[in-house]
């Protein structure tokens, strides 16, 4: 029997949150852009290091001056996606403040760091002293493309396995992050 | 069963009572959104593990503990949620935990509804409200890449013109014939000029792109140093204008830093002298004060006096923006006043201008106070 796992997407608005979870569930990618409200939620199933897993992911809307992320949804999670917009450089200050007050809502749990809209070299804004930064963490920290599929598999099997680490199911795999 | 369970099966609405624990029974017809649910997963009158169907209920049902059990308000509402259902699609839902007596018997219910206009509606705002402030963002963007580009167009064009600057320099110290010389003074002064507007340009890029000055944090500068230095700088331009140009510091050494580094407020003040001599008559007067600012508490008030035609009503509303000129023919680039706003703005001050009742401007600006020992003058 599968475990189910809640996980939560936690980002500013507009760094491609939901656009994740429709690569990752539906294996599609729309660039029109269509604003989350409140929470939505979706399924699928996964099998990571031989154990399946039923991921329940939760989709936060965005945090900005019009919402505020309700960061009650964060309850009983498992784990989080902290996504941000590799080409909006304040995004990554807005995840790291979403973090700290996830933090106080549900602890240390798992968590991905997501630099996401990685097909858009051109107009990346994380320098080399950011990315150094956020690595020193020690957090995983993967670069995703939701409108090519890059890495996106990865963030949330890398999420999945951390979980099902934390439960010693798996080892913790140190080489991921 | 629950009384006038048809009534709201009517209104669209999935009515569940409490069976125990996370388990809850629909009662009365399912409504037809529920036929997007995977099929089975809600039968009437069949138990169901309602947050296997409903995620969201999850959470909601903990919070609705307290609703059931009589303690507090005896309805809560969840807030919408979106459930993705098969095939993508998404159910906007909407859902109340309700403690109703009925006959002899309390019911703990959880009334699930439809959520689609609310939604819509919401959702068309907030989409709205973020596309535009996408839109503000990437624009801003975009101006700031413009200006860094033309920022290094302005400063390449310094390079060349310093070679041309010097190689001039070296010429007017030759013995040339007078017809020369005449041509090389005119090429110098040109020269000079063309240097000081892109000396002005680049201050200006400077000024606009220097974070905000933190509390505590603002470097320091000796208003009077800065004053006295003007005033020897520039007396020989005023001498060849035929105008008096008079420093009056009425603060007392030891109580002269402000807020500000010394090279920019020396730009500032700098501008406003400069200003004043360009627009000042014959034989007239143009002061520089300094004094304590009686209404800006802790803040030093530095003035600039003089007795020219004062600015254009039309000019005013403009006065310190980019780019804002006199259209009287005077030469400028129209940023000299727009760089002094910003850089006082930035240290936490005030700049404005008053018409000087005798005839005349006076262009003021105010400076937070700092500590310390300033140099001796």
């Amino acid at each position: 029997m599968a475990r189910k796992k809640k996980i939560c997407m936690l980002g500013a608005t507009g760094v491609g949150k939901t656009s994740l979870v429709a690569r990752f569930v539906h294996s599609i990618f729309s660039d029109a852009y269509r604003t989350t409200v409140g929470v939505t939620i979706d399924k699928t199933h996964v099998c990571v290091g031989g154990h399946e897993v039923d991921l329940v992911m939760w989709d936060l809307s965005g945090e900005d001056e019009f919402q505020s992320v309700q960061l009650a949804y964060l309850r009983g999670a498992a784990g989080y996606l902290l996504v941000a917009d590799g080409t909006r450089r304040e995004t990554v200050t807005t995840a790291l403040s979403l973090q700290e007050a996830a933090v106080r809502v549900v602890g240390n749990i798992p968590l991905v760091l997501v630099l996401n809209k990685a097909d858009a070299s051109a107009s990346w804004d994380i320098d080399e002293d950011l990315e150094k930064q956020l690595r020193e963490k020690k957090w995983t920290l993967v670069k995703t493309s939701a409108k090519t599929g890059d890495g996106v598999e990865g963030a949330f099997t890398a999420l999945t396995h951390a979980m099902l680490a934390a439960d010693g199911l798996v080892q913790d795999d140190e080489g991921r992050r | 069963m629950i009384e006038g369970a048809g009534i709201l099966t009517a209104l669209d609405i999935l009515v569940l009572e409490r069976h125990e624990g996370p388990w809850f029974v629909p009662r009365g017809e399912l409504p037809p959104w529920c036929d997007s649910l995977a099929k089975g997963t809600i039968v009437r009158d069949v138990p169901f593990l309602a947050s296997d169907v409903f995620p969201f209920f999850a959470l909601f049902i903990s919070d609705a503990e307290g609703t059931w059990a009589g303690q507090g308000s005896a309805r809560l509402d969840s807030g919408g949620f979106t459930q993705v259902v098969d095939g993508g699609a998404e159910l906007h839902l909407v859902a109340t935990a309700l403690r109703v007596l009925e006959a002899d018997k309390t019911l703990s219910l959880l009334v699930v509804a439809e959520n689609e206009r609310i939604f819509r509606e919401e959702r068309t705002m907030l989409q709205r409200a973020r596309e535009l402030r996408f839109a503000h963002d990437a624009l801003s963007r975009e101006v700031e890449q413009k200006e860094v580009l033309a920022h290094c167009i302005v400063h390449d064009l310094r390079n060349p013109l310093s070679s041309i600057l010097g190689a001039l320099a070296l010429l007017e110290k030759q013995s040339l014939p007078a017809s020369d010389a005449k041509l090389v003074e005119v090429a110098l002064r040109a020269a000079n000029r063309q240097d000081e507007l892109i000396r002005e340009i680049l201050a200006v890029f400077a000024a606009e792109h220097d974070p905000a000055v933190v509390a505590g944090e603002a470097p320091r500068a000796d208003v009077c140093a800065v004053v006295l230095q003007i005033a020897n700088v520039l007396a020989p331009k005023a001498r060849a204008r035929r105008v008096e140009l008079l420093p009056r510091i009425h603060i007392s050494h030891g109580d002269t830093l402000v807020a500000g580094d010394e090279l920019r407020l020396f730009r500032v003040i700098g501008n406003l002298v400069q200003n004043a001599l360009k627009y000042s008559p014959a034989a007239a007067v143009v002061r520089i004060t300094v004094d304590d600012d009686t209404e800006g508490g802790g803040s030093i008030l530095v003035g600039v006096e003089d007795s020219g035609t004062g600015v254009p009503a039309a000019l005013l509303p403009h006065l310190f923006r980019k780019f804002a000129r006199a259209g009287d023919g005077t030469p400028g680039t129209g940023l000299g006043l727009y760089f002094c706003r910003i850089t006082i703005e930035r240290w936490g001050g005030t700049i404005g201008y008053e018409p000087r009742p005798e005839g005349g401007s006076r262009f003021w600006f105010r400076l937070p106070k700092r500590r310390g020992i300033p140099r001796p003058v």
